[in-house]
């Protein structure tokens, strides 16, 4: 696990401790959101012979 | 993936249906709406424009799969779905609320998410590629299209796989209320 998701987790962990996210899920996800984003422009790409 | 074939293959104008949503160009007006919603989300500071943005659109607009109408489910995936608890089958689907008319790809595509994943994305999002007794995505479209009567391979996937990924900040963003 790279140390942007580290992060993420352990931010996620802290709020969790504090009771202030009632679904663990759906924070990950949100916080994951961006690198999804990402994820998104690598398949295209690898899909595509030019640059996007 | 049968089960998301058969939900596919239901008439939705026969079972009365047909204005449960806008037939035609699915993917078309998402890209419009996550477009717009997109801009809207964005904070200075606190949530920046969504990563290319721009780039991804265009590349979305000329590649847009065959267009399809069928019933959608909207959020198709593992927690979504309930096992028998002793037979290999599934009696329950939940959490209809994104349900529409649209492409049934956007369903295979949500469900087939986890084959994508990029290395290093953690648990309980991570790849299962490569994860004993999983199948290959290959294997699993292809068990999708024999039981939803349609060709494999298809050739927009790589459109719906991207899509999946590309929506899920606004969609998310949408049911925090940004």
């Amino acid at each position: 696990m790279g140390p942007q998701f580290s992060v993420i987790f352990q931010g996620i962990a802290a709020r969790a401790a504090k009771g202030q996210n009632s679904n663990p899920m759906a924070e990950i996800i949100g916080q994951l959101s961006e690198p999804m984003a990402e994820r998104a422009y690598e398949l295209a790409q690898q899909a595509s012979t030019a640059r996007l | 993936m049968t089960t998301l074939a058969r939900l596919h293959s239901i008439d939705f104008r026969q079972i009365g249906l047909a204005g449960f949503g806008r037939a035609g160009d699915y993917y078309k007006r998402q890209m419009a709406r996550l477009e717009a919603t997109s801009r809207q989300q964005v904070l200075p500071g606190q949530v920046p424009e969504l990563p290319h943005l721009q780039e991804l659109l265009r590349w979305y607009s000329s590649h847009l799969p065959e267009d399809m109408v069928t019933i959608v489910h909207g959020d198709y995936k593992f927690d979504n779905v309930i096992f028998h608890p002793t037979e290999n089958r599934i009696i329950g689907v939940l959490d209809w609320e994104m349900s529409t008319i649209g492409h049934p790809f956007t369903d295979v595509a949500n469900l087939s998410m986890p084959f994508y994943h990029a290395p290093g994305f953690p648990p309980p999002i991570a790849s299962v590629v490569d994860v004993e007794g999983i199948p290959t995505i290959e294997a699993v479209l292809q068990l999708y299209c024999r039981h939803a009567g349609r060709p494999y391979p298809f050739a927009g996937w790589p459109f719906c796989i991207s899509f999946a990924f590309f929506k899920v900040r606004p969609v998310v963003y949408m049911r925090r209320g940004w």
